[in-house]
This record gives C-alpha cells, sequence and structure tokens, in this order.
C-alpha cells in the first residue's frame, strides 16, 4: 500500500459569513458573523437565530459554481478521473420541504433524486462527470467522515485525486428539529461561554481537493491522520466527560503518528450547546496537558451541520497558512478554566493543527493538518 | 483497483409490509431503549445478531433512511403542532447504527452511506477500502418505509416495504469466486440489490469470495 | 386523550396517554401508582421523555409552559401532574 503524503491541493466555501473562503476568512479574523434572527422559520412563529446564505442563488447553483471555481484554482483540467466524496445531512431536504408545502401536504411529486441524500451527488456528477461518487450521512460528522475516507482512498492508491464536498442546505426540518430538543438559540452562539443558550443551525458548502501533489507555493497542508470513535452512550447527547471524542483525537494522533504535545491549535466542534461544550472541553483538557490554543469558529459561521467538517478544516488550513489563530469570537466567560480559548486573533505558526466534528448517536472524527513548508 | 472480500456470513430479510420475528425482546431486553427503536434500527439490530456481530466496525447504508421520522416531521411542521423531539432525534441516516453501538456498547468507527439505488454498492466499496486496515467489519443495507402514504411514493411498485441486508467480511489475498453482475430482484428495493445479489450467490458458493471493484 | 372543557381527566387517563404517547411497552396503567416518580427512579423517564411530555401537554390539553424548569415542577408523579391538567387545561 502506498503511504505516500496527502496535500489539500484546492479548496473553496460558502456560508453565511461568506461567499468564498476569502471572504469567510476576513469575516472571522473581523469578527463578523452572518448569524441573524428569523421569525420565519419555527412553525409557532418565535424568533431563531440562524445563518442563510446571502445570496439570490439558489442552494445547488452556489454549489455548482464553488467547485467550478475550486476546478479553475486547480491543476486538474476537468474531473472525469476524480472520486467524489460528499457528506450532507440533509441532501435535498429542503427542496422536498417547499414541494410538500406548495401541494399542501401530498408526497405525490416528491422525487427521489432531488430529495434523497445523494440528491448533492447527483447533482454533482451532472455536473462535472466524477469517475465515482459515494455520499456520507452521519448527521453533523458527515463531512469528517468523507474526508477520513478520502485519506483511505488515496492511501490506498485507488485514486490520485478525491474531492470531499460537505453540503447542508438550511431547511425547516433541521431547524425546528434542533429547537424541539431545546439547544436552538435565538442569539448568536456563544461557544464555550458559562452563559451558553445553544446553537445556530447554519447552511454552507466546502470543497477540499485531496491528492498528492505539493503545490510548489511556500507551504503545503497535508492530511497527516484520522481518527474515529463511538460514545455508545446516548441517542442525541454526548458522554458527559467526552470520552468518545477522547478516543478519536488519540486515534487521529496515533494515525498521524504525533504526540498530542505537538498540537498547536485545536479547532474545535464547539457548537454552543451545553451537552457539546462541557464534554468536548473535559476530552481537550486530559488530552492535551500543554494547553494548546482551542477555538470554535461556530459562532461566525454558525453550525453548518454535515457540512461543518469540510469547511472548518478550510478554516483551519488557512489559519495555518496565514500564521493566526482565530479569535473566540463571542466568548466572554470561558466555563471550564483550563481551557487556553483566545479572546484575540493572534500571530503564530500553527505546525500541526486538530479539527473534531462530533455527531448525534455518538459519532465521533478528529482529523490532523500538517504544515510543510518548502525550502525555495 | 480490485479489493476481494471473504463473505464470512450473511443474512437477508424483509416483508411485504412489516418483518415479523425481530426478536426485539430478546435482544433488547431494556425496555426504555427498545421504545424508541425505529423499524430500520430493529432489522439492523436483527441482523447483526444472524451474522455474529461482535462489534466490530460496521458500514451501513439506507437510501430512504428513517422515512416515518422524517414525514412525521415535515407534516408536524406544515400543520403547526408541536414536534416531537424523538422523532427529530430517529431522523438521521445513522439512527439504526446508533442505536446498534449504543445497544453493543460498541466504541469503534461507525458510518452511514447514502446513494439511492447504488447505496448497497457504496457500502461494499466503503467496506472494501476500510477493510484494507486487516479486521472484520459488519456491512448492512436497510431500507424500511412501511409508512402511511407510501403509495404516494412508491412509484416502483415495490412490493417488500421493509429489507435488509448484512454481511460479516474481512479482506483476502485468495481468489474471488463471486461477482457483481447487476442482477436485479423486482420486489425488493433497487438501493440493496448488489449486496442482496452477493448474499444469495454466497449461499451457494464454498468459501465465498466477492470481487469489489473501486 | 382530547377532553371536553369541564371535564376532569383520572390518573387512569394520563397514565394511559403516557403510555401511549412516550411508547412505553409492556406496561399496564396499574403497573404505575399514582405517587411513583416519573423521572429517574420510579417509571424512569429521561431528559427527552420531559419534552416529549410538554409536547403531549400542549398538543392534548392546550397546556404551555414559559419553559422546561416551570415543566419539570409538575412532573412528579402521575397525581401531580392529573390535578394540574385539571386545573390548567385549556382544550
Amino acid at each position: 500500500m502506498q503511504q505516500n503524503s496527502i496535500y489539500i491541493e484546492a479548496m473553496e466555501m460558502v456560508c453565511s459569513a461568506g461567499l468564498n473562503k476569502e471572504e469567510i476568512f476576513s469575516s472571522l479574523l473581523e469578527g463578523k458573523t452572518g448569524i441573524k434572527q428569523h421569525s420565519d422559520f419555527l412553525s409557532d412563529g418565535t424568533r431563531c437565530a440562524i445563518g442563510r446564505i446571502d445570496s439570490e442563488q439558489t442552494f445547488n447553483e452556489l454549489l455548482i459554481q464553488s467547485i467550478q471555481t475550486l476546478l479553475d484554482n486547480a491543476t486538474l483540467n476537468n474531473f472525469h478521473h476524480t472520486f467524489l466524496a460528499v457528506g450532507t445531512s440533509v441532501g435535498g431536504m429542503a427542496w422536498a420541504e417547499n414541494r410538500f408545502i406548495e401541494d399542501k401536504g401530498s408526497l405525490q411529486k416528491i422525487e427521489l433524486k432531488k430529495q434523497s441524500i445523494h440528491a448533492i451527488a447527483h447533482t454533482l456528477k451532472q455536473a462535472f462527470n466524477f469517475k465515482d461518487a459515494i455520499t456520507f450521512s452521519t448527521a453533523c460528522t458527515s463531512s469528517s467522515n468523507a474526508l477520513v475516507f478520502a485519506k483511505e482512498l488515496l492511501d490506498a492508491g485507488a485514486y490520485e485525486h478525491v474531492l470531499v464536498v460537505g453540503a447542508d442546505e438550511i431547511s425547516l426540518t433541521t431547524v425546528n428539529g434542533f429547537n424541539a430538543l431545546g439547544v436552538l438559540s435565538s442569539e448568536g452562539a456563544k461557544p464555550f461561554d458559562s452563559k451558553r443558550t445553544g446553537m445556530n443551525v447554519s447552511e454552507g458548502i466546502g470543497a477540499i481537493l485531496l491528492s498528492h501533489q505539493k503545490n510548489h507555493r511556500t507551504s503545503d497542508i497535508q492530511l497527516l491522520g484520522t481518527g474515529c470513535s463511538s460514545d455508545a452512550h446516548n441517542i442525541t447527547n454526548p458522554h458527559p466527560d467526552g470520552v468518545g471524542a477522547k478516543m478519536a483525537m488519540q486515534e487521529a494522533l496515533n494515525n498521524a503518528k504525533i504526540d498530542a504535545s505537538q498540537i498547536d491549535y485545536i479547532n474545535a466542534h464547539g457548537t454552543g450547546t451545553m451537552a457539546n461544550d462541557t464534554a468536548e472541553g473535559k476530552a481537550v483538557q486530559a488530552l492535551f496537558e500543554h494547553k494548546p490554543y482551542l477555538g470554535s469558529t461556530k459562532s461566525i459561521t454558525g453550525h453548518t451541520l454535515g457540512a461543518c467538517g469540510v469547511i472548518e478544516l478550510i478554516i483551519t488550513a488557512m489559519a495555518m497558512q496565514q500564521e493566526v489563530v482565530p479569535a473566540n469570537f463571542n466568548l466572554t466567560e470561558q466555563e471550564l478554566n483550563e481551557l487556553n480559548l483566545p479572546n484575540k486573533n493572534l500571530s503564530h505558526k500553527i505546525n500541526y493543527a486538530l479539527c473534531n466534528a462530533f455527531a448525534f448517536g455518538g459519532n465521533n472524527t478528529a482529523i490532523v493538518l500538517k504544515r510543510v513548508t518548502h525550502e525555495n | 483497483m480490485k479489493i476481494n472480500l471473504k463473505i464470512l456470513s450473511s443474512h437477508f430479510v424483509s416483508a411485504t409490509d412489516k418483518c415479523e420475528n425481530l426478536e426485539e425482546k430478546t435482544l433488547v431486553p431494556k425496555m426504555m431503549l427498545r421504545r424508541r427503536l425505529t423499524r430500520a434500527s430493529k432489522i439492523a439490530i436483527f441482523l447483526a445478531s444472524k451474522v455474529g456481530y461482535k462489534n466490530e466496525r460496521i458500514i451501513f447504508g439506507s437510501a430512504y433512511g428513517e422515512a416515518k421520522a422524517t414525514i412525521d416531521i415535515i407534516e408536524s411542521i406544515y400543520n403547526k403542532t408541536l414536534l416531537s423531539p424523538t422523532a427529530f432525534q430517529n431522523s438521521v441516516h445513522n439512527t439504526p447504527v446508533s442505536y446498534l453501538s449504543i445497544l453493543s456498547e460498541n466504541t469503534k468507527e461507525v458510518t452511514t452511506v447514502s446513494d439511492l439505488f447504488d447505496t448497497s454498492l457504496s457500502v461494499l466499496k466503503t467496506g472494501a477500502i476500510k477493510a484494507l486496515k486487516k479486521d472484520k467489519l459488519l456491512l448492512m443495507s436497510v431500507d424500511a418505509f412501511s409508512i402511511d402514504k407510501v403509495e404516494e411514493l412508491n412509484k416502483c411498485k415495490l412490493t417488500e416495504l421493509e429489507s435488509g441486508v448484512a454481511m460479516l467480511v474481512e479482506v483476502t489475498q485468495d481468489k474471488a469466486n463471486i461477482f457483481v453482475e447487476n442482477e436485479t430482484f423486482a420486489e425488493t428495493s433497487p438501493s440493496l440489490w448488489q449486496m442482496l445479489e452477493i448474499h444469495h450467490k454466497a449461499q451457494n458458493t464454498q468459501n465465498p469470495i466477492v470481487e469489489i471493484e473501486l | 386523550m382530547k377532553i371536553e372543557s369541564n371535564s376532569m381527566i383520572t390518573t387512569d387517563d394520563l397514565k394511559k396517554a403516557l403510555i401511549k404517547g412516550l411508547v412505553l411497552e409492556d406496561i399496564d396503567p396499574s403497573d404505575i401508582a399514582d405517587d411513583d416518580a416519573l423521572f429517574n427512579e420510579g417509571l424512569g423517564l429521561d431528559s427527552v421523555d420531559a419534552i416529549e411530555l410538554v409536547v403531549i401537554l400542549e398538543n392534548e390539553y392546550g397546556i404551555k409552559f414559559k419553559d422546561m424548569d416551570e415543566a419539570r415542577t409538575v412532573f412528579v408523579s402521575v397525581q401531580v401532574l392529573t390535578d394540574y391538567i385539571n386545573q390548567n387545561a385549556t382544550k
């Protein structure tokens, strides 16, 4: 089995904080959130804070456009020999909801190709003619699991290029669903804050092209290791001490063949819910005695559900390239004292970073990135 | 790239309405957990026990996911009634294997794929690559849609509204004696066809080994 | 389990509503004592059941709570909850 290094060759993303990766990263550093209050999502008319992409274009149009932009920036001419790994938790649910409501509660016109989880892959296969595609759907770890599989495909030598796409459109189901569980906030999320009131459901699209090629710029970001685990605890809530999260992070470190003490920055799952942030915080405290920088960027992007794995990996990669640790926007009083949660942007060389994602049913993933600088 | 998987065991279950004899009370003795299980979850737990699952890593596939929970939610939203939190937590595609991992206290990797009519093929391809780590894997594909408004959705006129197939596999260098030839099974959802074909062929083959092409 | 206004429900009516709404399999109303704790010990309901109970009370009896904390003060036992419903139902 080949074990040549895997690099991020190209990336692009869209979410409520911006229409491309540069805009989103600027929003992050400027503390400009795209989370807004809406009263037309919850069926009882109450307000909730969610993140919608600020564009007249449809979600599918934005999806195709982002992939096209990425292709234009890559060395490939087309994706005909590329594998597509998609991660999505809602697929075409938003389209189906609109249809259902327009048709006054009838399911007659619900087309599976447009409604199903496979809808994202279907749209992209039609537009770009990928060699093959598989869609992962594990709620909030969907695109992280797609990234894990992408690495496995490349390590096995099955493909030379894999495009990983995370995409979740805002839907009535997810907004009302998280509200039903009592975890939706009516204000901007405050991850790791002792007075946090919940998460902001948001939409987003992220795409990363992985290959064995270096890009010949000053540095490259390498996908060094991955780890997956299950809490085996509860269908909605994580293990309160973050036991499963700790296992996934340790496995990622083992897979990357590095020690916990080498991690400079952790991009947390950090949703802003009581359950997640306490569990994750405890897991980080237990595993990382040297107190690396920890941050959640969901206070700016919102929780993009199945897309968050890819979007937050892109943010982490950009932070590494630009040598800056983004601030924890909206954090005033941290709940767990031992965590190193900067509330200002910091100039810092991040050599090794860890990205976390955790989902319903206790599905946990962690990914290690390494910055490789080139001597010119 | 071709990867050969040894089929250690396999099982298939289906019904025109609801699968009976899923042994829920024996397999899930705690009522407070059992009461929340979806149909697909009960089928998945049953299939896992039939193939001799012992906390291996799991790759699961479902084309339609939790159809009942999904429809209950959108109807609740449309009718402006309060939404059941149980329905929402049960509506994600990896619900069945999350319950299985909780029940069996399995802390290993569990992943779910969904590619409409190619779902079981996606399970096989994902499993083949993951099997390169040389451990045994549980591969499963389940689709259960015995719901009130099924006639509005069942355009293929499938007669088996609940079906599931599972197999315990491991990678092997031995020669393959089973190949996926895209057989069709008119009553069963196309989302299971590739795994169903392998299951049927494995029943009639000594030391069954399937070739998966990526 | 819809009730007309001015008609009271019994503890038995509530037990049947709980068994149905929370999908409590193999449990008979006679298995639940009026004073049994609903959460943790006794019946052993959990935090998702608490939310489901709020949903049932609003959808069936028109009872609305300010927040979960207020709801938990009446989710003590079948007797306490029955009395509360009889005093506050709007459906």
